[in-house]
């Protein structure tokens, strides 16, 4: 039979098996008593079962009826007790399998047969004794002798004290070791080198001791190397400004149009490269008092930059959201969906629904979308998109949807990628409002301005 | 086509010479290519490449505007700046590489009048200058330090942080040219300005290959600020000539 219920916790894994042993020592014990009878009197006859005994085997070792008589007369004067009395044959009832008092029967027993009268008072009970004779002596044993002695005070004493012990052993199990190891394992989930921590106590057993202290170096390693990158990363980002920033003056200066467009947008991309990596640094940092800011006039400034990029970016909503943030960090994050909806579809419609609670942003574009298997992979930091998506010649390292990610949570808000229907992708970012909604004096319906444009002729 | 348009000449803002720009800043090519730029739109260019050939400079000419790097060797570019601000009101730009709010007021604190980040757009330098110096020139021989901030209907424009912030205290966002146009706006509250006006103030921002028409820039910003877009309270047009800027501004 197998064990069905195992269990996986250390103090329940003490507890059943301090309970095991309890319950398994008790029973052997139990049985063994219980078979052996070793309270059951002792092998050692007790006075009164002696003085039956002598009396019997006198008894029957008599010579003549008469001194026979006289050895029963005895016996009644010296045990009065035990009120010995001769009776005649077959007129003694016999019970069958009475307890006998195994010392009784052990000295009595082989040579004479020896079974209960049923002949019972309050406190004593009838043996009847056959001598070699024929005849039969009747006594009265006290039936404290007969009656199997109770084993349960012993027992439950034992029971007690062991009861107390496994519960002393507990309380250590759980304050020695169960505690310190789950503090652990929530000093590692808590662990982000992003963030500064204190230090694992380094208390308890010497082995928890020595882990907690193995622990702590561990974490300090970890920071250690994320700084250095971290600093190596910013580094490089930041030095790369200088020489942009040469080629980006040089760039004014060459006279053939096509060449100083090709050469600006390289230098975009590059910049743009630039500005992700080290703002991907920044999430997370410190970056002074957020401010109450409007979102419609957000997203709308995001909308129109693109449209004047000549990308047909529209805006769709009709209320006024206001959250708590920071402008620059969510500029950022929107720039960056816009910049990958507008990357992988020809229209791209941002939305702004707002609840009593929550604002919602959608960016929709009708791109070849995002399969569900590869949605959670891309959240991540320095992942593209799959071949399909990435066909365009990307630029950047990837970090645009893992910082817009990063920015939503730092806004109290979240990040979620669903599926438009018939094709494309929807970044859903989502934030929490400052104040209830309000609606805007008039609808803004999507409009198609970059559609409609015509490249203005005014200088 | 990114960039349609050559900026307005500066001759066309200040008719008696030529401004005299001074460029601090150690990386020498940075600064042979910005004084090229300078030179080719009608402004004289001087170099130094620390805060002792600065002062050497400008004890040996008259100088309009500065252009202050951040990063120097020796004092860096915020201590000259709340140096020369100590005795002086000539305008200057700060030119960094760190483009963070944080940084960007504090260059302001220290003193500076406007703060780019690089790497920049040189024809969006030319148009900060040119702003700069138009601002400083207006009042005559000693230039006034130009208000931090600008209010108008309860509505509050950070000159200096480039921000908008509605009456209830709330930042409304708006792109660099409706910035420009509004501020131009609060300069001239009152007068009727024409779109060619207006579009001198706001040329040069743009980022993309499509200008946008004074038209469209001012849709827009009625759309982010007045309460019903249709019946404008703040901008009003002027048919045919132009807009006015109704309300009252007040500086900080």
């Amino acid at each position: 039979m197998s064990l069905r219920w195992s269990p996986r916790r250390i103090g329940t894994q003490i507890v059943a098996l301090a309970v095991a042993v309890i319950v398994i020592g008790h029973l052997l014990l139990f049985g063994a008593f219980a078979l052996l009878r070793p309270f059951d009197g002792t092998d050692r006859p007790t006075g009164v079962e002696a003085a039956l005994i002598t009396a019997v085997r006198l008894i029957d070792h008599t010579s003549t009826p008469q001194a026979a008589t006289q050895a029963v007369e005895a016996t009644l004067r010296a045990y009065p007790d035990l009120r010995l009395a001769v009776s005649a044959a077959a007129s003694v009832p016999m019970i069958e399998a009475g307890p006998l008092p195994r010392s009784l029967r052990r000295a009595l027993g082989t040579e004479y047969p020896l079974w209960r009268t049923g002949d019972d008072s309050e406190s004593a009970d009838g043996v009847a004794i056959r001598l070699r004779s024929g005849t039969i002596v009747t006594a009265m044993l006290p039936s404290k002798l007969l009656a199997a002695p109770p084993l349960f005070g012993p027992m439950m004493v034992t029971l007690i004290l062991l009861g107390v012990l496994v519960i002393l052993i507990f309380i250590w199990a759980m304050r020695g070791i169960v505690a310190p190891l789950s503090r652990f394992s929530v000093a590692a989930d808590q662990f982000d080198p992003d963030t500064s921590f204190e230090p694992l106590e380094e208390q308890g057993p010497e082995e928890v001791r020595k882990a907690a202290a193995a622990f702590n170096r561990m974490r300090d390693r970890i920071n250690r190397m994320v700084e250095d990158r971290t600093r190596m990363l910013a580094a490089v980002s930041h030095d790369l400004r200088t020489p942009i920033t040469r080629l980006r003056l040089r760039t004014d200066f060459i006279k053939d149009q096509a060449m100083r467009e090709q050469m600006l947008s390289d230098l975009d991309h590059m910049n743009a490269m630039v500005q992700s990596a080290l703002s991907f640094l920044r999430t997370g940092k410190a970056h002074g008092e957020a401010a109450s800011l409007e979102l419609s006039s957000l997203l709308k400034t995001v909308c129109d930059r693109f449209a004047d990029e000549g990308s047909n970016v529209a805006y769709d909503g009709d209320h006024r959201g206001i959250v708590q943030g920071w402008e620059d960090e969510l500029h950022r994050a929107l720039t960056n969906l816009v910049q990958n909806a507008v990357k992988f579809g020809d229209n791209v419609v941002v939305r702004l629904r707002c609840s009593a609670e929550r604002a919602e942003i959608d960016v929709e574009d009708d791109g070849p979308g995002i399969p569900d298997a590869e949605k959670m992979r891309v959240l991540k930091p320095f992942v593209r998109g799959d071949a399909a998506r990435a066909m365009s010649g990307d630029s950047g390292f990837g970090l645009g949807l893992s910082i817009a990610d990063a920015i939503a949570k730092a806004h109290g808000g979240s990040l979620e990628l669903l599926d438009r229907q018939p094709n494309g992708l929807i970044v859903r970012l989502e934030l929490p409002l400052a104040r209830a909604p309000a609606a805007l004096a008039t609808m803004e319906k999507p409009r198609r301005e970059a559609e409609a444009f015509r490249r203005s002729v005014e200088v | 086509m990114r960039e349609m348009a050559r900026p307005h000449s500066f001759l066309s803002t200040d008719p008696m010479a030529l401004p005299h720009i001074l460029i601090v800043e150690d990386d020498p090519v940075i600064g042979a290519l910005v004084a090229r730029h300078l030179r080719e739109n009608d402004c004289r260019a001087s170099l130094a490449n620390s805060g002792s050939e600065m002062d050497w400079q400008l004890a040996a000419s008259r100088v309009d505007l500065i252009i202050l790097d951040l990063m120097l060797p020796g004092e860096d570019g915020l201590s000259l700046c709340r140096r020369l601000r100590e005795s002086s009101a000539i305008p200057i730009l700060m030119l960094t590489a760190k483009s963070e709010d944080v940084d960007r007021i504090l260059g302001l604190e220290m003193g500076a009048d406007d703060y780019l980040a690089k790497p920049f757009n040189p024809r969006e330098l030319l148009a900060r200058i040119k702003a700069v110096l138009r601002r400083s020139s207006r009042d005559g021989t000693t230039p006034e330090r130009p208000a931090r901030a600008v209010t108008f209907a309860g509505w509050r424009l950070d000159i200096g942080m480039r921000r908008l912030k509605d009456p209830e205290g709330v930042t409304v966002s708006i792109t660099s040219a409706e910035f420009d146009l509004l501020r131009a706006f609060c300069e001239w509250p009152g007068k009727v300005l024409s779109r060619d006006q207006l579009l001198g103030f706001t040329q040069h921002r743009t980022a993309g290959p499509y200008e946008r028409s004074i038209d469209v820039l001012v849709s827009r910003l009625r759309r982010k600020t007045e309460r019903d877009p249709r019946l404008p309270e703040l901008i009003k047009t002027v048919r045919p000539r132009g807009y006015v800027f109704t309300p009252e501004v007040e500086a900080e």
